[in-house]
């Protein structure tokens, strides 16, 4: 399989394909199946479904079995958060990272179950708001996580992600509105927030003085881990994030991507249910952001509700379940990542890859009066036409599709269609639920489009990022 | 409960009662260990600081002492070398110098513990912990103070030297050690205070620094001021308001000779208030009591007595306890403000 060349809308070069790319991807859910990647068990995780897939070309051939199961990302290096001793050929459903220290489906005591609308959100705020002087730092923040959810906060510098999460971590008392962590409140339970609750600032120092092994020890106490108990989950939390061999190292010899992921080991000693990552991946390379990706994903699949932020849309559009596009301090949009799109599009953004030239399937796809912006990028993984790789569908072509919601043909031109045996993406936006998705594809498939992807177009986030915050530039606050 | 109750691997014993469970060691490990006590005490024996802390103590209070002791041992006169005055000017010295090293110290200790981790960016780190700020506080100050008092023991022999030189008791030894003790503490946590408050270690150290140079200096200052003062233009109403360093210093009865012609100079109620707030006042300053102390115990004064002054029944406390007392409440008042200051920084 030659997917894993640089396809993805989503800027990062090795990043994996996402969910619901293929027709195989059942579980998955994105666009197939109305069940919630997030929501879904933790044995059928987001992105497990492309399993089993060979190793790339750039894996060595002798690389371990356990290789395979990393396959999400596409590349040998989310394989290094595979335990060693992980089982070979370990089905794919069951994550065997997953160290005994944290518990797969964490006990969540929502003591306001009844209250929080009795669906029990790991995380959930209600028009937080704080003001700085003058300045309104956050207005009318409210968000609904819930558990296994990963949640991206994508916002501008200076949205207010940092100070929301700086309320909902009780480091911030908020002027107005409350959050409920595990059905703690901020204002009330501050307590009991901290106990459910990991949290890893956008910045954060270390002790020089300490060992990594003494470091993930000293706060496992804080947390009031017992004694007994604090061996077990630093050397687990050193082996999920792939620091057993600094086990003895001192932190401050830690390189940045060292001490993120130790950071991240850090927020999980307590086993939190609830996870808040800000900007989790500022000032890692590429390498590391991978490797944290895979972490983040890791815990997803635990059943954990992780919310991160970031002001990169990239780092988190196939990272995350669910979404809330924050400006200006308040909540723009949120909801699950393909129901987003969805709203602000007015339609579901689809992406189908069809072998071939793809003229046909975009011709008949304009013919219906569902289906709109359609557009076809020929010949990505052809081999006649390598120049076409480097045309993923970035935001000039995908921002005419939003802006005209017409039948537009802007993509169309770049490519060009191949002649003769290609491969092409057709992409476009369908009004809709699962259930308009599920037939378009049944009648696809049963006119003979030799289609062999299908699903959820994440790349439409940065359009929708756009979109929505140029509205809230239009309209005064 | 059997006997070999932790070897067993079998199933856990029955909860004992309530009551019962609340005491066991786990429990009150739990309620009073203080992992951030333990962290910084390693943290802090590691680096090259407690090798700076001790050396910075212990070698020019040995300097000192070993100087004195030369002078003394070579005095022509044998029997005036090992007589009173010498091992009492001995012991004074050396106390002095080391009370001067412990306010150089204690807040140099503590001045970075809160603006420290603030500047380090792993104060958020803590406060997201469910510990209580207090246990915050406390864990950091423990840790931070506790190789001082250390140290201030481990001192206890060059003092001890002065008993050996004869004039001075185990007693005044031990009321010396309780002073630079509270000293050591109350300093401390002025530091921690300052440091919950300002932004920077450097700020907060400064602000330590005048606040223990008004503490410990300010008063005698004032006194030897008002002194000088006295003696320069005469002003009798000077000596007067100075009468219960007198009184601390020179026992009641010097007192009562003094006065005891013009009784109605002083008004009996004006002098118990006098007699109050002078005690006070001394109890705040660590030389003051030092020195007050040493006299009321070579006179053989009791801890607490009614002492008659110029026909006025006044309440006389041994100084190094109403110091206890301030200091105690000082320091606890300090560690409660600093923990406030933490909680409301979170707000």
């Amino acid at each position: 399989m030659s997917e894993a060349l640089p396809s993805q809308p989503c800027g990062e070069a090795l990043t994996p394909q996402p969910c619901g790319d293929a027709l195989t991807s059942q579980p998955c859910g994105d666009a197939l199946t109305s069940q919630p990647c997030g929501e879904a068990l933790p044995s059928q995780p987001c992105g497990e479904a492309l399993t089993p897939r060979p190793p790339l070309p750039q894996v060595g051939e002798g690389e371990r079995d356990t290789m395979n199961r990393a396959s999400t990302t596409g590349s040998s290096v989310g394989a290094r958060f595979i335990a060693p001793d992980a089982p070979t050929g370990a089905p794919a459903a069951t994550p065997d990272v997953v160290p005994t220290s944290l518990t797969p489906q964490p006990p969540l005591p929502l003591a306001g179950e009844g209250e929080l609308g009795g669906e029990g959100f790991a995380l959930e705020a209600r028009g937080l708001h704080k003001r700085f002087g003058r300045m309104v730092a956050v207005h009318d923040f409210s968000l609904q996580v819930p558990r296994g959810a990963i949640y991206g906060l994508i916002g501008p510098n200076g949205a207010g992600k940092t100070t929301s999460m700086r309320m909902l971590a009780t480091l911030l008392q908020p002027d107005g509105g409350d959050a409920w962590i595990a059905g703690a409140s901020i204002r009330t339970e501050q307590t009991e927030v901290r106990r459910n609750l990991g949290y890893m600032p956008d910045f954060f120092g270390t002790y020089a003085e300490l060992r990594v092994s003494e470091y993930l020890d000293f706060y496992a106490a804080c947390h009031g881990v017992p004694a007994a108990r604090r061996a077990g989950v630093t050397d687990d939390l050193l082996a999920l994030v792939d620091l057993t061999h600094k086990r003895d190292s001192y932190v401050e010899g830690l390189s940045r991507g060292m001490q993120q992921r130790l950071g991240l080991a850090r927020a999980l000693v307590h086993d939190p249910a609830v996870i808040m990552l800000d900007e989790p991946a500022s000032g890692l390379d590429p390498r590391a952001r991978l490797e944290l990706r895979e972490v983040v994903r890791e815990l997803g699949r635990m059943g954990k509700a992780v919310l991160v932020s970031s002001h990169i849309l990239a780092e988190l559009a196939d990272l995350c379940t669910h979404i809330a596009i924050v400006d200006g301090g308040r909540v723009l949009a949120d909801g699950r990542v393909d129901e987003v799109t969805r709203r602000l599009n007015g339609g579901r953004a689809v992406r189908v890859q069809v072998l071939g030239e793809g003229e046909s399937l975009r011709d008949v796809l304009l013919t219906r009066p569902d289906v709109h912006a359609v557009q076809l990028e020929a010949g990505e993984y052809s081999a006649a036409h390598p120049g076409a790789a480097d045309e993923p569908s970035d935001s000039p072509s995908a921002a005419g599709m939003v802006s005209t919601g017409a039948d537009e043909r802007a993509g169309a031109s770049a490519g060009g269609a191949p002649a003769g045996s290609g491969m092409a993406t057709v992409r476009f936006v369908l009004d809709g639920d699962e259930h308009a998705l599920r037939t378009l594809l049944a009648e696809l498939v049963a006119a003979n489009f030799p289609i062999y992807g299908f699903g959820h177009d994440t790349g439409g986030l940065e359009d929708v990022f756009l979109q929505v915050t140029r509205r809230l530039g239009d309209t005064p606050t | 409960m059997t006997a070999n109750d932790t070897t067993t691997v079998a199933p856990p014993a029955p909860l004992p009662p309530a009551g019962l469970r609340a005491l066991s060691p786990d429990r009150l490990r739990a309620r009073f260990a203080n992992p951030l006590a333990s962290k910084e005490l390693l943290a802090r024996m590691r680096g090259p600081r407690a090798y700076i802390v001790a050396i910075t103590l212990l070698l020019p209070l040995a300097g000192v002492a070993g100087l004195l002791y030369m002078m003394i041992s070579s005095l022509p006169n044998a029997e005036f070398a090992s007589s009173t005055p010498v091992g009492k000017l001995f012991f004074a010295t050396v106390t002095t110098v080391e009370l001067g090293l412990i306010c150089l110290l204690a807040p140099a200790l503590t001045a970075d513990l809160i603006s420290g981790e603030r500047e380090r960016r792993t104060l958020d780190l803590l406060l997201v912990t469910p510990l209580s700020r207090r246990q915050i506080v406390v864990g950091k100050l423990v840790a931070a103070l506790g190789s001082l008092l250390v140290l201030i023991v481990l001192a206890l022999p060059i003092q001890a030297v002065a008993v050996l030189i004869g004039g001075v008791g185990w007693e005044e030894l031990a009321v010396s050690l309780l002073i630079l003790m509270l000293t050591a503490t109350t300093y401390g946590c002025v530091g921690l205070y300052w440091s919950a408050c300002l932004r920077t270690t450097r700020g907060a150290l400064l602000l330590s620094y005048i606040t223990t140079l008004a503490g410990v200096g300010g008063l005698p200052l004032a006194f030897m001021l008002a002194l000088l003062g006295n003696g320069l233009f005469g002003t009798r109403n000077m000596d007067d308001l100075l009468w219960p360093l007198a009184w601390l210093l020179n026992g009641p009865q010097w007192l009562g000779n003094r006065y005891s012609g013009n009784a109605q100079v002083l008004n009996p109620v004006t002098m118990q208030l006098e007699a109050v707030v002078g005690q006070l006042l001394m109890a705040t300053n660590p030389l003051l009591t030092g020195v007050t102390s040493a006299a009321g115990l070579v006179a053989g004064r009791p801890v607490i007595a009614l002492e008659r002054v110029a026909n006025v029944e006044l309440l006389y406390v041994a100084p190094w306890l109403l110091f206890t007392g301030v200091h105690l409440l000082v320091a606890g008042a300090l560690i409660w403000l600093t923990a406030r200051t933490l909680r409301r920084m979170t707000a």
